[in-house]
C-alpha cells in the first residue's frame, strides 16, 4: 500500500499538478470548470481521478498534455513531468506527447482512423518518433497486438478498424499507446462505452500492462466500481475541486467527504435492499457560472453549518485517517460518513 | 407469485433484420441479422421484470416491438390476453409507453415542457381547458418535478430532470405497461439513485407494470421482481434476483454478477486486495 | 449536466460574441432588415422623392452623368435612372422572393417526406432531384420561354421546376437526424399519426437550416432572374428590372457607365443584406 501523502520528490514521482486551474472565457464571461487541483502520480501507480460528469476530471487529465478543447486553457497553477528517476522535471508537458505520455480515450468506435489498416495505426507514432522501418514497425505491431491480447497478431495487423469490435478496438488504442514506450498513460473514461464483460477483459488488460511494464496510469473514470478494481490512489473531484484524496482501500472504506460517503451510498449493488429507497444526493451539481463563494457541496450536504457556505477551500489531513478532505468538518463527521 | 393476472406477454418474438421480406422469403438466400430469436416472457400485472444484456442482444428491440415501434418478423405480443396489433390505434397506443435513454434527444427541443406534456393530454382527450393545468401538475408532482420547469426548454434541464420529464411523458397517457429502456444509464450515479427511487415509489403508488431494461445487473435486480439475462437475441437465464445472483447458471450471468459491485467488497477490501 | 454540456458551456463562455448584450445592436440579422426595409421605403416613394417619372422620355436630358438633378444621371432616352433603379426594385424584390419561396415549399415538403418516410418515397424523391439536377437550368428555362413566353412565369415556373432540389436534398438530411431522436419515437409511441408528428416535431426543427439555405437562395434566385432579364427572356418592358437596365446600359458602358452600375450595385445591395439576414439567422439556429 502506498502511503497516502509522501511527498514525490523522495518516492520516484512522475507527474505534479499544483494548484490547477482551467479557464474558459475572459472578464466578465470567465468560468473555470477546475480550480485548484492539485495531484502527485508516482512512478509505477494506478491512480484513479473519479468524479460525476462535469467535475472537471476529464479536462484536468487533458490539461496535463494540453489537449483541452477549444475556448479552455490552463490558466493557473504548474504541471510538471519526470519520466525517468533523477532526470528533470519537465513543465512544458506537450512535448511529451508520445515521447513518454500517451493517452486513450473513451470512443473505441471513432478513436481510430478508419482509413488506416491497425498495424499502421499502432505504429505511427513510434515511426514518427523513433524513426522506425517497415519491417520493424510491422515487427512492433505484432508484438504489441500480441500484448494486449488479440488473438492472431498477424492477422490483425492488416485489418481495417470496423471489423473490429469496440473492445478490440480499445485494444488496439491501448497497443498504440503502448508504441512509443511511455511512462505515464493517461487514461479518460476508456472502459466507459463498452459492455461489462469487455469492461472486466480491458481493465484487467491494463493492470497488467501497468505491472509488467512498471507503467504509471491515470485512470479517469465516474465508475466506482471500475476504480475499486484498478486503482490503489484516487482523488474524488466535485464541481472542479479535489474533495478527497487518499488509497481506494482508505475512501471506500472510511470517506471523509459528504460526498464520497453520498456517492457511495447512491450506488446500488447486489445487495441493496429493495425495499429501502437508495440514498440520493439531493440536487444537482452547481453550473460553473454560478458559483458562490464557501464549499461547493454545501448546499446539497446534509452535514452543513452557516460556515461551510463561506469557507475557503483546502484539501487538508483528516484525524485518524490517512486520507485528505476537503471538508471543513471532516474531523467531527467521520463515524457519521462511513 | 404464480396465480397472478398476466398483465404483458410475449410469445415466440422473433425480429429479424435486413432478411427478405413477404411473399419472397423462401425464395432469397440472405440470411439478414436476427436480433431476437425466439423470445417468450410474461409479466404480472404491477411486477417489474428486469431485462438485462449487453450491447446488441436484443433488449432493445423487444422494447420497441412492445411498444408498438417495430413490426415483429413473427410472434404475438399481447396485453390482458388481448393480441397487441403491429399497428397502433391511438387507443392502443396509450396502453404501452416507454422511457427513452438518452436525455438528449428523448425530448423535442422547441417545446417546453408544458406543451409537451399538454399535447399528449390533448390529442387522447384526456384534458380539457383548466383540468389540463391541473394534470400536468399532478404528474410534475407525481415524478418529483417542481412546477418551474413548466416553462423551460429541454436545453435548460438536467440529465435527470429530462427523465423524470420523459417519465412523466410516459405516465401522461395513463399506460398499462410502462418500459423503461436503459432509462437511468446515462445519468450519474447519484442521479441515478433518485430516479430509481421515483420508479419505485411510482411501482409501489400506481401499480405499475413495468419492463425495465439495463446492461447493469445491480441496478435491474434493485428495481425488479423478476430478471431475464439475455444474449444475442436469446433469453439464457431468468427468475427471481435471488436465485439469478446466487446461483447464475449460464457463462454469461456468470461473468455479469461477477462483475457487478456487492456492497461489502466496496466497503472493505480487507478480503480481497486492491487489484482483482 | 453532462461532460459535454459542461463543455459546450465552456466554449460558449470564451466566445465572447455569445450572450453579449452590447453586440446586440451590430446583429447581423438586424443590420440586414433594417436594410432590406429601407429600400422597400424608397422602392415606394422613389417617383415622389425623385420628382422624375420613369417611364418619361427626355432626349434633352439623355446620359446626362449622375447630379444634382439626376441623382443617378440618366439613361440614353433621359429616363431617371435613380427612379427606375427603386421601383425595379418592387418587381426585383417581389419575384426574387417569390422564386426561392416557392421552391422552398416544394423542397421543403418533398425533403420532410424523403427523410420521414424513407425507403421508396425517398428513393424517388432523390432520384427526381437528380435527373432535374442533371438538366442545366437555363435551357430549361429557353424552352419555358419557348412554350410559355417571356416574361415572370417563365421564371417563376423554371425555379419551381429546377430549384427545389437543394432544400430537399438539404431537408432530408436534417430530417434524418431528426427522425433518430428518441422523441420522435416517444411522439409515435404515443399515438400520434405521421401528420401530427411531422408537423409538430420534424418541421419546426428541421425548418430553421432550410431557412437560412433559404436566405442564400434568395440572392441566387434573385440573380438568376437579372440574368434571365438581361437576356431578354425575363422581365419585359414596359415593367422596369435591374437586368433589364443593366442590358439597356450595355452598349455605353464605357462612356456612361453610370447606367449599367446602378442596378448592378443595387443587386450587390441585396446580396449583402439578405446574406446578413442570413448571418444573423444561423446563429440564432445554434444557441
Amino acid at each position: 500500500m502506498i502511503e497516502a501523502e509522501a511527498s514525490t520528490s523522495s518516492k520516484a514521482g512522475v507527474l505534479r499538478i499544483a494548484n490547477l486551474v482551467v479557464q474558459a472565457g475572459r472578464g466578465q464571461d470567465m468560468t473555470a470548470p477546475v480550480t485548484d487541483v492539485s495531484l502527485d502520480v508516482c512512478r509505477g501507480e494506478a491512480f484513479g481521478i473519479v468524479g460525476e460528469s462535469g467535475s472537471g476530471k476529464s479536462l484536468t487529465l487533458r490539461a496535463v498534455i494540453d489537449l483541452l478543447p477549444e475556448g479552455l486553457r490552463r490558466s493557473g497553477g504548474s504541471i510538471a513531468v519526470r519520466l525517468d528517476e533523477g532526470a528533470d522535471w519537465v513543465s512544458d508537458v506537450a512535448t511529451l506527447r508520445g515521447r513518454g505520455i500517451s493517452m486513450i480515450f473513451q470512443e473505441p468506435m471513432t478513436a481510430l482512423n478508419p482509413t488506416m489498416r491497425v498495424g499502421d495505426i499502432v505504429t505511427v507514432g513510434a515511426r514518427a518518433h523513433r524513426g522506425l522501418s517497415r519491417t520493424q514497425a510491422h515487427d512492433l505491431a505484432v508484438e504489441l497486438l500480441a500484448e494486449v491480447r488479440l488473438p492472431d497478431p498477424e492477422a490483425q495487423v492488416r485489418k481495417w478498424p470496423h471489423q473490429l469490435s469496440g473492445g478490440q478496438r480499445q485494444r488496439v488504442m491501448i497497443a498504440m499507446a503502448l508504441a512509443t514506450d511511455p511512462k505515464l498513460l493517461l487514461c479518460d473514461e476508456p472502459t466507459t462505452a463498452l459492455d461489462v464483460e469487455v469492461q472486466d477483459q480491458i481493465l484487467q488488460l491494463l493492470d497488467r500492462i501497468r505491472r509488467d511494464r512498471h507503467l504509471a496510469v491515470i485512470f479517469v473514470t465516474h465508475d466506482l466500481g471500475v476504480i475499486r478494481r484498478l486503482c490503489e490512489r484516487i482523488a474524488v473531484m466535485y464541481a472542479g475541486q479535489v474533495v478527497e484524496q487518499g488509497t481506494v482501500r482508505d475512501v471506500f472504506a472510511a470517506p471523509t467527504h459528504p460526498y464520497t460517503a453520498g456517492l457511495l451510498a447512491s450506488m446500488p449493488t447486489l445487495d441493496s435492499d429493495p425495499a429501502h429507497p437508495l440514498t440520493a444526493i439531493p440536487g444537482g451539481q452547481p453550473d460553473p457560472r454560478e458559483r458562490r463563494g464557501g464549499c461547493r457541496f454545501a448546499d446539497r450536504c446534509e452535514h452543513d453549518q452557516p460556515d461551510c457556505h463561506t469557507m475557503t477551500y483546502a484539501l487538508g489531513p483528516v484525524r485518524g485517517h490517512a486520507s485528505l478532505s476537503a471538508c471543513r468538518r471532516a474531523d467531527e463527521l467521520t463515524g457519521a460518513l462511513s | 407469485m404464480t396465480g397472478d393476472t398476466t398483465r404483458l406477454s410475449i410469445d415466440d418474438l422473433v425480429v429479424r433484420y435486413g432478411g427478405p421480406d413477404g411473399w419472397w422469403r423462401g425464395l432469397s438466400r440472405k440470411p439478414g441479422f436476427l436480433a431476437v430469436d425466439e423470445v417468450s416472457l410474461r409479466i404480472p400485472a404491477g411486477q417489474t421484470l428486469g431485462l438485462v444484456g449487453g450491447s446488441g442482444c436484443g433488449k432493445s428491440t423487444i422494447a420497441k416491438v412492445i411498444a408498438g415501434l417495430q413490426k415483429p418478423t413473427s410472434g404475438v405480443v399481447q396485453l390482458d390476453d388481448r393480441v397487441l396489433p403491429e399497428r397502433r390505434s391511438k387507443a392502443d397506443a396509450r396502453l404501452v409507453q416507454m422511457v427513452f435513454q438518452d436525455p438528449s434527444s428523448a425530448l423535442n427541443p422547441r417545446l417546453t415542457v408544458r406543451q409537451t406534456l399538454t399535447e399528449l393530454l390533448r390529442t387522447h382527450g384526456l384534458a380539457t381547458g383548466t383540468a389540463t393545468a391541473r394534470r400536468i401538475a399532478e404528474l410534475l408532482e407525481l415524478v418529483g418535478l417542481s412546477q418551474r420547469v413548466l416553462d423551460v426548454r429541454p436545453r435548460r434541464l438536467s440529465g435527470g430532470q429530462r427523465q423524470r420529464v420523459g417519465i412523466a411523458r410516459a405516465l401522461a397517457v395513463e399506460p398499462s405497461v410502462l418500459i423503461a429502456d436503459e432509462a437511468v444509464s446515462a445519468l450519474d450515479v447519484s442521479v441515478q439513485a433518485a430516479v430509481l427511487n421515483t420508479l419505485q415509489r411510482l411501482k409501489r403508488d400506481l401499480g405499475l407494470t413495468m419492463l425495465f431494461i439495463s446492461h447493469d445487473l445491480a441496478v435491474t435486480r434493485y428495481i425488479s421482481d423478476s430478471v431475464a439475462v439475455m444474449q444475442a437475441g436469446r433469453i439464457v437465464e431468468r427468475g427471481t434476483p435471488e436465485v439469478v445472483l446466487s446461483n447464475p447458471q449460464h457463462p454469461y450471468t456468470r461473468a455479469l454478477v461477477a462483475a457487478s459491485p456487492r456492497h461489502d467488497q466496496i466497503a472493505s477490501l480487507s478480503n480481497e486486495g486492491v487489484n482483482t | 449536466m453532462t461532460e459535454q454540456a459542461l463543455m459546450e458551456v465552456m466554449t460558449a463562455a470564451a466566445n465572447p460574441r455569445r450572450g453579449a448584450s452590447r453586440l446586440r445592436l451590430l446583429d447581423p440579422a438586424l443590420i440586414g432588415a433594417v436594410l432590406i426595409a429601407a429600400l422597400i421605403v424608397l422602392a415606394l416613394v422613389a417617383p415622389m422623392v425623385s420628382g422624375h417619372d420613369p417611364a418619361l422620355n427626355n432626349l434633352a436630358q439623355r446620359l446626362q452623368p449622375p447630379s444634382g438633378q439626376h441623382w443617378f444621371g440618366t439613361d440614353q432616352f433621359g429616363r431617371d435612372l435613380f427612379t427606375r433603379v427603386f421601383v425595379a426594385a418592387r418587381i426585383d424584390l417581389l419575384l426574387g422572393l417569390l422564386g426561392a419561396l416557392i421552391p422552398a415549399v416544394i423542397g421543403i415538403g418533398l425533403g420532410c417526406a424523403a427523410g420521414y418516410f424513407g425507403r421508396w418515397v425517398g428513393t424517388i424523391v432523390l432520384r427526381l432531384a437528380d435527373v432535374i439536377q442533371s438538366f442545366p437550368n437555363y435551357i430549361l428555362v429557353i424552352a419555358l420561354v419557348l412554350l410559355l413566353g417571356p416574361g415572370p412565369k417563365s421564371f417563376l415556373v423554371g425555379a419551381a421546376i429546377s430549384a427545389w432540389v437543394t432544400y430537399a436534398r438539404l431537408v432530408r438530411g436534417v430530417v434524418l437526424r431528426i427522425r433518430s431522436n428518441d422523441y420522435i419515437a416517444a411522439a409515435q409511441a404515443a399515438g400520434l399519426g405521421h401528420r401530427r408528428v411531422l408537423t409538430r416535431h420534424v418541421l419546426p426543427n428541421a425548418l430553421p437550416q432550410a431557412i437560412v439555405y433559404g436566405a442564400s437562395d434568395l440572392v441566387l434566385s434573385l440573380g438568376f432572374l437579372c440574368s434571365l432579364s438581361y437576356l431578354g427572356l425575363g422581365v419585359q418592358p414596359p415593367a422596369i428590372e435591374w437586368g433589364q437596365i443593366i442590358a439597356e446600359g450595355q452598349t455605353f458602358l464605357r462612356t456612361q457607365w453610370w447606367i449599367s452600375i446602378a442596378p448592378g450595385l443595387a443587386i450587390i445591395y441585396v446580396g449583402i443584406a439578405v446574406r446578413l439576414i442570413a448571418v444573423g439567422m444561423e446563429r440564432r439556429t445554434t444557441e
